[in-house]
């Protein structure tokens, strides 16, 4: 650190270098606060059932084997018991699905089915066409075009929407906290460079760039999926957080620590940074839908996760080539629209809570 | 104002040099086949010379004999010949390749190749010499019985130095070409003929000069194939059109191949370093609006996209007016009766479209009015374009509305018994909607992402629908032209937006003069 070695202490740095400008909003970060606001949703009755929901679908993406799957949950199959198989796939069960399983059944033989007997990759039961809900109580949401069960999809499809979200939003947030926090504490010609390249990638529209890189790269894929996320969504989280370090670096406290002797990395880690989190989280929240409703919207134009992969969007995808299936068009459409909207309501409710300003 | 103005474009400059760059990076996405190696090219060599010289050409026109950002070595005339006389005399695996690739340089090489001869030890000058055979016989010089022979070659080539290099300097060559444009005889052309490749610069000058005329184009496009190996085929009866397609076509392949005929120097070399180079050339290809051809049918991606952009720009535009004609109504409505019940359903109503995926909504249009006639179609795609903007717009110009309407001189205004609606109107929202309608410069971008959904349900054969097309057939040129058009568009409608914003409010362009390192 060239500060260190120079004849100045940081600390001595005139602090009115970094002022904000008159009229900036004055650092809203307190020790705290995330804490508080969250204290103050659980009172409120949308956000709390928003939350709730959200709770609910990482349960279905979490068990999702347990709910839909072509292996039973336990079972005693030829005289041998099996724990879990829906999950471990044992190799003695092999291609044994629920018609198969009660036609070679022996005496003694008996399982614990999922919900619905059936996997999302495979047609279940033989059967290859489409067939609405409740018509039979063992496909309850109906089958794909392919004959494959809607519910099972749906169940798997929570989880590569919620996974998909998690990954991108964890990622895009740690890049640009790091990035935000080094360029705006530090500045210098880094800091000119990382707003100029925040100005550049901002430019992108990310559907178009997720499109096109998912066209190209030679193995289109999950990673290659989060790698366009991540280096385009970064941008958002490095702004605010970069705006929050330079409202919090000038203040008193920050100064103290740094005539303490604080090392310019302990300062922002241990001083700066926390402050600048809660918008971090209101980004984050608010992310995780704008992420599930563009990773749909990718697998709906079938250009997202490989197709091997049951998702939201291309059970709705497949809509567009049976008119009659209103079920796949509608109940796909209705679990993204409701993850997108609790999603929604959670953040600008966590936002309001945060900041009483934009609450009016 | 001025001061303003130009500060902000100034500093869109290196926005758009960091969107090229990563517009060319997504070009490098894409998988290409691994260059050959010296044995493998000297097998290729042997095999079929024709086909050798395809795969040089091919890697050349996608630029992959270059470095990506920096060629310290920039490749000329000099650097060709000083690289295949090592070869030659050391005699080594890629000797083979660098003896054709000398002949193909021919006879441009000269000025740096036969004064050095001599220099060369005998068994080498006897293989530079050899190599030299094809130029002979380009030349009309093969009937000398010398050249062919290794023992004689060498002194033949000197001799032809001593006697002819007179006629390897640029003003004789310019004098035999502009004969050549003016009439055509046997005689004069093979002036040109004797010189080889040395005269191409002359004749790329001469083929660029408008005063040349049809019959002028043809002789000289005549020469240039043959010293180059380069067809372009000239018609029986030459109209402007023809004309002006083979001056096209000498242009581009000029562009390409010049460094082989000419040397660099000075400032042309440092220039070199950089413009020689993948991002360089792809760059100064695009920036010269030559946007390529698409990889699914070989049609010019500008001529595409003149037919396609137009389509997406009125639907674009037309949900734009649209959505702005619901949304600043509903805004001022909800801002006025903030916390009633009107304002809580207008709430309520918009989080839900602002939460629709407009893919699903689309789709739900194009179940219900299925076998729509194209018009239709156009219509319910402006409406799904619309549904998410009039939500993001509706809830902005609320807040930028209440924020106005808790200002000193609205309640002035109400305070002098000026009437309500005069109040909102010609008070509160001449001022409110100015950051609305800011607002359309970044609703653009945003309205591109979701025409590629919408133009690809309703089939509408805009750039969103071309843009799927694309993709299905990997079309990377088009892809990327798109990349950097709609990126491209963005930062500019983003300019036009802050300029807009600054003129009209003094309060933004003061706040932009007096901080330098605060982003917006």
């Amino acid at each position: 650190m060239s500060a260190r070695a120079s004849v100045h202490p940081p600390s001595i740095r005139p602090p009115s270098l970094r002022a904000p400008p008159v009229g900036a909003p004055r650092p809203r970060g307190r020790p705290g606060s995330l804490r508080f606001a969250l204290r103050s949703l659980r009172k409120q009755r949308l956000p709390a059932a928003c939350a709730l929901l959200m709770a609910m679908l990482a349960l279905v993406a979490i068990f999702a084997e347990e709910l839909a799957s072509s292996r039973p949950i336990a079972c005693r199959f030829h005289g041998e018991v099996h724990l879990l198989a829906n999950v471990t796939h044992p190799h003695a069960l092999a291609g044994v699905d629920e018609p198969r399983f009660e036609a070679e059944r022996q005496p003694g033989d008996w399982a614990i089915w999922p919900l619905v007997a059936c996997g999302p990759e495979q047609a279940c039961r033989g059967s290859t066409e489409a067939r609405p809900p409740l018509v039979s109580l063992s496909s309850p949401l109906g089958t794909d075009a392919r004959g494959r069960d809607v519910f099972a999809r749906l169940v798997y499809g929570t989880r590569s929407a919620l996974g998909v979200a998690l990954l991108a939003v964890a990622a895009f947030v740690l890049l640009g906290a790091v990035l935000g926090a080094v360029a705006g504490f530090f500045g210098g010609p880094f800091d000119f460079f990382v707003a100029r390249v925040i100005e550049t990638l901002s430019a992108f529209p990310v559907p178009l760039l997720a499109l096109v890189v998912q066209a190209l790269v030679p193995h289109p894929g999950l990673f290659s999926l989060l790698a366009v996320i991540a280096g385009l969504r970064w941008t958002e989280v490095a702004r605010l957080v970069r705006a929050e370090v330079l409202a919090v670096s000038p203040l008193d406290y920050v100064t103290a620590a740094r005539a303490l002797g604080a090392t310019p990395w302990r300062v922002l880690y241990k001083h700066v940074l926390p402050m600048t989190m809660t918008p971090v989280v209101v980004a984050a929240v608010l992310g995780l839908g704008q992420i599930v409703l563009l990773e749909s919207a990718l697998d709906f134009l079938r250009v997202g996760l490989p197709s091997s992969v049951p998702t939201w969007g291309e059970t709705l995808s497949e809509s567009r080539d049976h008119f009659g299936a209103w079920w796949l068009l509608l109940l796909p459409g209705a679990l993204v629209f409701v993850a997108v909207m609790a999603t929604n309501a959670l953040g600008e409710a966590l936002r309001d809570a945060l900041d009483p300003r934009a609450a009016a | 104002m001025l001061r303003y103005t130009i500060r902000r474009i100034l500093w869109a400059i290196p926005t758009i040099f960091g969107i090229s760059i990563v517009a060319f990076l997504v070009t490098t996405l894409i998988p290409e086949p691994p260059a050959l190696s010296v044995a493998e090219q000297r097998a290729a060599l042997e095999r079929d010379p024709a086909a050798y010289d395809a795969y040089v050409e091919s890697r050349r026109l996608r630029a992959l004999d270059v470095p990506t950002f920096v060629n310290p070595t920039p490749r000329d005339v000099r650097t060709v010949v000083a690289d295949c006389v090592d070869h030659l005399a050391k005699d080594d695996e890629s000797a083979p390749v660098a003896a054709h690739e000398l002949a193909r340089t021919g006879a441009a090489a000269f000025p740096y190749l036969l004064p050095t001869l001599d220099r060369l030890d005998p068994a080498a000058r006897r293989r530079v010499a050899m190599a030299l055979l094809p130029v002979a016989v380009r030349m009309g010089q093969a009937e000398d019985p010398r050249v062919k022979d290794p023992d004689t070659a060498p002194t033949f080539w000197s001799q032809f130095w001593e006697d002819r290099s007179l006629e390897f300097t640029q003003p004789a060559v310019r004098r035999s070409v502009v004969r050549l444009v003016h009439g055509g005889t046997e005689g004069r052309e093979r002036d040109l003929v004797e010189v080889d490749t040395f005269v191409l610069p002359e004749l790329m000058a001469a083929l660029r000069d408008p005063k040349t005329d049809s019959s002028g184009l043809a002789r000289l496009s005549s020469v240039a194939s043959h010293v180059s190996g380069h067809s372009v085929t000239v018609p029986e009866a030459m109209t402007p059109e023809a004309g002006r397609r083979i001056r096209g076509e000498w242009a581009e392949w000029w562009t390409t191949h010049r460094d082989d005929y000419v040397a660099l120097d000075g400032g042309e070399r440092i220039l070199a370093t950089l413009a020689d180079t993948r991002y360089g050339r792809w760059l100064l290809g695009a920036a010269s609006g030559r946007l390529g051809t698409s990889a699914r049918d070989g049609e010019p991606i500008g001529r595409k996209l003149a037919v396609a952009a137009p389509i997406t720009l009125s639907l674009a535009l037309a949900a734009m007016l649209l959505s702005f004609a619901l949304a600043v109504p509903a805004g001022v409505l909800s801002a006025r009766r903030r916390g009633q019940p009107v304002d809580l359903a207008l709430a309520a109503a918009l989080f839900v479209l602002y939460s629709l995926p407009s893919y699903f909504f689309a789709e739900v249009l194009a179940h219900a009015f299925r076998n729509a006639e194209l018009g239709a179609r156009a219509v319910l795609a402006t409406l799904t374009m619309t549904v998410g903007a009039v939500a993001t717009l509706s809830r902005f110009q609320r807040a930028s509305m209440l924020d106005v309407l808790g200002q000193d001189y609205v309640r002035t205004a109400r305070a002098k018994g000026v009437r309500e609606a005069r109040v909102l109107v010609f008070h509160a929202l001449r001022n409110a909607i100015v950051p609305t309608v800011t607002l359309a410069g970044v609703q653009l971008p945003v309205l591109f992402g979701v025409a590629i959904v919408v133009e690809e349900v309703f089939e509408l054969p805009g750039m969103g629908y071309e843009t799927m097309r694309a993709v299905e057939t990997h079309d990377a040129p088009y892809l990327v032209m798109t990349v950097l058009l709609v990126s491209l568009a963005t930062t500019l409608s983003l300019l036009a937006s802050d300029v807009a914003y600054g003129f009209l409010d003094p309060r933004i362009r003061e706040r932009l003069l007096s901080r330098r390192e605060e982003v917006a």
